[in-house]
């Protein structure tokens, strides 16, 4: 068994490749358009990673983390479009403000047991879609904020290809997923674990829930603000129906749930599955048939959700179990 | 002598339903305290109540002279007070030593020494050959003896052990037994100990408190409380 590819330098080697993978990405695929879905890929990735830390680890599914999305993206594109400061100062106000926004939400509902933090959360977005609606002064209203075009360059975050683009988001999703596996593997993932599987036995076995459910919740806001400010300054615009969509809410957990909740890597997985089928239906189908690729990706996902709940990931760690004898 | 847990005129309500009245006794450091009465009497709910899963309406549980109500659950474990549930509640889709791993959090500020501490605490309880065994694998036996190993390992001054015996063979039981009295004996654990079976409950148990509608109808040593006319009457149904 210890031949087998489940030991550490085996491990390393398959972290390598993939890494390489990802890295030349923009060398083979060569298209822009392809290196603009991968750039979706990492950013959606990163984000849906970011929500799985509180919504699959923990199973405290949050239905508002685009809140967090979007006030990353609008405060990249409001301090270049309207202040003229760097995006690289958007990034830490946003995770200050997703952080707070988590607190206030996580400090009052994870006090409960049941589904409030869900419920909460569900309120969220329409309340900040709302703001940036109305808050015209800040936010430019339903009209949104673009940013002028500005010399490129890594301080402006704008460049001629999408290829430097590129390389920043794959630096964070790779941050991301390390943060990621380092939770999964700490004292807080094993408590996140017992949370998810039984709320009950892990009050008896001294876990203190709200505390881990806390420390969950604002690591994931503050990487959810981040995929957000550089999604922000990678479209240069943001309006309300953008920053704060139901679309982005869905995608976060669909990513996560197919990719699997379970693993670290589930989720960047799942986006980079479905991001480019999403991308390639939409392009092929045409007309009537668009709704039919629709049509597809849904029953697609119910099969999934019916027959193996634990999406990809869990299909991998049954088949890896039969070949190894060992559990993923 | 010393009393290590106080229980005072404890009371629980469940709408019209007083299923805790006035329930007061003490707990002597170091004995195994048995618990017994009819299904419905209020010996889960006592336990509940003890530790805060479900706080009482009033009343007090005092333990080295701090009142344990009003404290939330997870910290009334972390003091010193460890309950098992009624119906078997483990991680069923975690390995057996994570099982355990999760409650020496309390003690051990990493994953690695928590994981030792656990394998440690299943060879007490004869479950190391399971370590990596996920637990939904496992028989009911050894998932009962399983959810003891994860209140152990909080290294309880007190054990509230709620009906672990349920649904076991006589040979399954006597090993229990024995594994429950050696902590007691050779860790210093005090024991409350609600059980159907009342041949294990009288082999372990130094004092046996009877329960019915809510309120102790006796208290005392096992041949006295169950010749009790009270406690006969309560479980034949007399009156």
């Amino acid at each position: 068994m210890r031949s087998l590819p489940t030991s550490r330098p085996w491990r390393i080697a398959f972290y390598l490749v993939a890494l390489a993978a990802l890295f030349l990405a923009p060398v083979y695929l060569q298209s822009s358009y392809s290196v603009r879905i991968l750039v979706l890929v990492c950013l959606f990735g990163a984000a849906s990673t970011g929500w799985n830390l509180i919504g699959g680890y923990a199973n405290q599914i949050s239905l508002g983390h685009t809140v967090f999305f979007g006030i990353g993206a609008y405060a990249t594109v409001i301090f270049q479009g309207t202040l003229g400061l760097s995006p690289w100062l958007a990034i830490p106000t946003g995770i200050v403000l997703a952080v707070i926004v988590a607190l206030l939400i996580g400090w009052p509902t994870f006090q409960l047991s049941g589904h409030y933090f869900a419920l909460a959360t569900l309120a969220l977005l329409p309340v900040f879609h709302i703001i940036a609606t109305y808050w015209e002064d800040l936010t430019g209203g339903s009209v949104g904020i673009s940013v002028p075009i500005l010399p490129s360059g890594l301080d402006t975050l704008q460049f001629d290809t999408p290829t430097p683009f590129f390389y920043i988001a794959a630096v964070l999703l790779v941050l991301v997923m390390i943060l990621a596996r380092w939770v999964r593997q700490s004292v807080l993932g094993l408590q996140l674990d017992a949370i998810r599987l039984n709320p009950q036995a892990s009050t008896l076995a001294g876990v203190n829930q709200f505390r881990a459910k806390m420390k969950a919740l604002v690591m994931s806001a503050a990487v959810v603000a981040v995929a957000g400010s550089l999604y922000g300054a990678f479209l240069q615009f943001m309006d309300p129906d953008t920053a704060f969509s139901w679309n982005t809410t869905l995608n976060l957990v669909l990513f996560a749930m197919v990719g699997g909740v379970r693993f670290w890597w589930g989720p960047a997985l799942g986006a980079l599955i479905l991001i480019p089928f999403g991308e390639f239906a939409s392009a092929q189908l045409t007309g009537n048939l668009a709704a039919l690729g629709q049509l597809a990706y849904g029953v697609l996902l119910i099969l999934l959700v019916l027959f193996q709940p634990r999406g990809i990931g869990g299909l991998f760690s049954i088949v890896w179990q039969k070949a190894t004898g060992r559990k993923l | 002598m010393s009393a290590i847990l106080r229980v005072q005129d404890l009371s629980q309500r469940f709408g019209g339903l007083h299923a805790l009245k006035d329930v007061s006794f003490d707990i002597i450091d170091g004995e195994i305290l048995g618990i017994i009465g009819p299904n419905g009497a209020g010996k889960s709910t006592l336990f509940n109540a003890i530790v805060g899963v479900v706080p009482p309406i009033s009343g007090h549980v005092w333990f080295k002279d701090e009142d344990l109500v009003g404290v939330p659950p997870h910290e009334v474990m972390a003091k010193g007070v460890a309950k098992t549930s009624q119906s078997v509640q483990v991680f069923d889709e975690m390995s057996v030593l994570d099982n355990v791993a999760v409650a020496a959090l309390l003690k051990n500020d990493s994953i690695k020494s928590a994981r030792e501490a656990a394998r440690g605490e299943l060879e007490f309880w004869g479950l190391q050959s399971f370590a990596d065994v996920i637990a939904q694998d496992l028989t009911l036996a050894q998932r009962s003896t399983l959810e003891l190993a994860r209140a152990m390992m909080l290294h309880p001054a007190v054990l509230l052990v709620d009906e672990v015996m349920a649904g076991l063979n006589e040979v399954e039981v006597d090993q229990m037994l024995d594994r429950m009295m050696q902590a007691n004996r050779e860790r210093g654990v005090t024991l409350i100990v609600i059980e159907h079976n009342m041949r294990a409950l009288m082999r372990i148990s130094h004092r046996i408190l009877a329960l019915d509608y809510g309120a102790v109808i006796a208290l005392g040593e096992p041949a006295e409380v169950s010749k009790n006319q009270r406690v006969v009457d309560a479980y034949l149904g007399v009156e």
